[in-house]
């Protein structure tokens, strides 16, 4: 479903964010991205949502080439992708549901089916009864499950989570990665960044380790290993 | 494109952020003002300039050797011209009559002439159907049939006093078209800056639009609108406070103007729509152009 050839990223005059990447990813896998800061998973991760195009090389997505694809249906693309950050991006001043239905709004869905969706959303993720707190009332864990039922309600066929769980306690990082599993469960391929090795080392997924801009390691059942 | 949701979330952006809409569309209120009282001088000047040249007639004065017969024959003559009116007959009686009339508080200049030596030529007052006849009316008595007889006529004090209206007009509407280019300059950059500081406090509301995949000018379209809407704003503003201004300084242009007024209330009223869609063009140019300007430098999609 994904595929990277020969990706290039650099920066002028000389920083080389990725070298030479190549990598295959199938249909409802459920891989993590591991690497030291710096190591280039920002950087791919904004390849993958088309933030920034590749300076050489392919990133097929789906049959399209996401590093050549026009500017106009950028947009488009995606929504067929879904992202959540360690730092949320949810806005305060807009309730849960409002945040959720907001990204319905923006791509100018009718109200009917906002009303519809979004409430099915955020039961998936356990947020009934909360609809109508704001950011700030919640749990850093239910802050993140509104974020991806945000990322949820275009139903997108990858979800990728940067450092979803950099901000969160123990407790509230389990929570956060049972749910991944339980969206990848339901056929969503999920690419997950992350620092932790708990995390990594519990999940008993493929491991892509990346380092100063190549793919040093991965492995089908992998480990945290720097 | 723009629906109903689009429209509400630019109204709330203006109403968000209250003052610099109040800024804003105060200096735009400014501009829109500044033209359109420019343009209101303008029709009043040239309403006046239109007026004088109507009641323009044509004097001609006879050198003190002509007879009374020979006027008479050139007051035939003109009668018969299809391009004239009327022609007045005036003696040197009448003259001296309409000059004692003129300088009855001035006893000096009342005495030097007497009836028995009077100075003034005989005339003959000659009013056009159109006055841009005149001129080729006036050669025949400048060098031209009767040039021989004929000592001066009014045209070149006439002339005179339309070409320095004429000059007036041209300096007012020089300043005011700098003054217009100076203030619209001023409202480009403070929409522009309005514009930019709306795109830099909803950065975090932009990212989060382009990274759920709304289109490009969905995300454009309210800034737009808000630029429109400072312009309209602006506009309803300084048409009013343009009407009330006018209907306030009414006493005072009869007196300046008197019965003139007519003339210009018929111009202002052919005007109106004019230069309210001049401002309605400005305003909302204006506003769009320098949120354009504003996206196109601090909105990267």
């Amino acid at each position: 479903m994904i595929e990277l050839k020969n990706v290039y990223k650099l920066y002028p005059p000389e920083i080389v964010a990725l070298k030479d990447v190549n990598l295959k990813i199938d249909s409802g896998e459920f891989i993590s991205l591991v690497g030291p800061s710096g190591a280039g998973k920002s950087t791919l991760i904004k390849l993958l949502i088309a933030q920034e195009r590749p300076t050489r090389g392919q990133i097929m997505i789906g049959g399209r080439d996401i590093g050549s694809l026009p500017g106009k249906h950028v947009p488009y693309f995606r929504r067929k992708v879904g992202v959540i950050w360690q730092d949320f991006k949810l806005l305060p001043n807009k309730t849960v549901f409002e945040n959720v239905a907001y990204a319905l709004e923006v791509v100018e869905r009718p109200e009917a089916e906002i009303n519809a969706r979004v409430p099915r959303i955020l039961s998936l993720v356990g947020l009934e009864g909360k609809e109508h707190r704001f950011p700030d009332e919640l749990s850093g864990g239910e802050v993140q499950r509104t974020a991806i039922a945000r990322a949820l309600v275009h139903e997108p066929y990858l979800l990728i989570a940067d450092e979803p769980t950099g901000n969160l306690d123990p407790m509230n990082t389990d929570d956060v990665i049972n749910l991944l599993l339980k969206i990848n469960h339901m056929g969503t391929t999920i690419l997950l960044a992350t620092h932790n090795k708990d995390v990594v080392d519990n999940l008993k997924r493929r491991v892509i380790v990346l380092e100063q801009g190549t793919i040093v390691s991965d492995k089908k059942i992998g480990k945290y290993a720097l | 494109m723009v629906n109903i949701r689009v429209l509400k979330n630019a109204v709330r952006n203006l109403w968000r952020n209250k003052w610099l809409t109040v800024a804003t569309v105060t200096v735009m209120t400014l501009t829109l003002f500044t033209v359109a009282m420019f343009m209101v001088i303008n029709v009043l000047l040239s309403s006046t300039i239109d007026e004088v040249k109507s009641r323009i007639d044509l004097e001609v004065f006879f050198k003190t050797a002509v007879t009374q017969d020979q006027v008479m024959a050139v007051k035939n003559d003109m009668e018969k011209n299809t391009d004239v009116k009327s022609v007045k007959y005036i003696s040197k009686s009448d003259a001296l009559a309409t000059f004692k009339d003129r300088n009855a508080q001035d006893p000096t200049v009342f005495e030097t002439i007497t009836d028995s030596e009077n100075p003034l030529p005989q005339s003959l007052k000659i009013t056009l159907f159109q006055v841009e006849k005149l001129e080729s009316l006036n050669t025949l008595f400048k060098g031209g049939r009767y040039g021989d007889i004929v000592q001066k006529t009014s045209y070149e004090d006439n002339r005179k006093t339309i070409d320095g209206f004429i000059n007036f007009g041209k300096s007012v509407r020089a300043i005011g078209l700098a003054l217009s280019l100076i203030f619209l300059l001023t409202s480009l950059i403070v929409v522009f800056n309005t514009i930019r500081i709306n795109i830099y406090t909803r950065k975090d509301e932009i990212e989060i639009m382009k990274l759920v995949g709304a289109t490009n000018w969905y995300i454009r379209w309210p800034f737009i609108l808000e630029g429109a809407c400072y312009g309209l704003i602006s506009l309803v503003i300084s048409t009013v406070v343009l009407l009330i201004g006018l209907h306030f300084i009414n006493p005072y242009l009869a007196l300046y103007l008197g019965d003139f007024r007519g003339r210009f209330y018929d111009y202002l009223g052919l005007y109106t729509i004019s230069i309210i869609g001049i401002q309605l063009l400005i305003s909302v140019v204006l506003g769009v152009v320098s949120s354009l300007f504003a996206m196109t430098r601090y909105l990267k999609i």
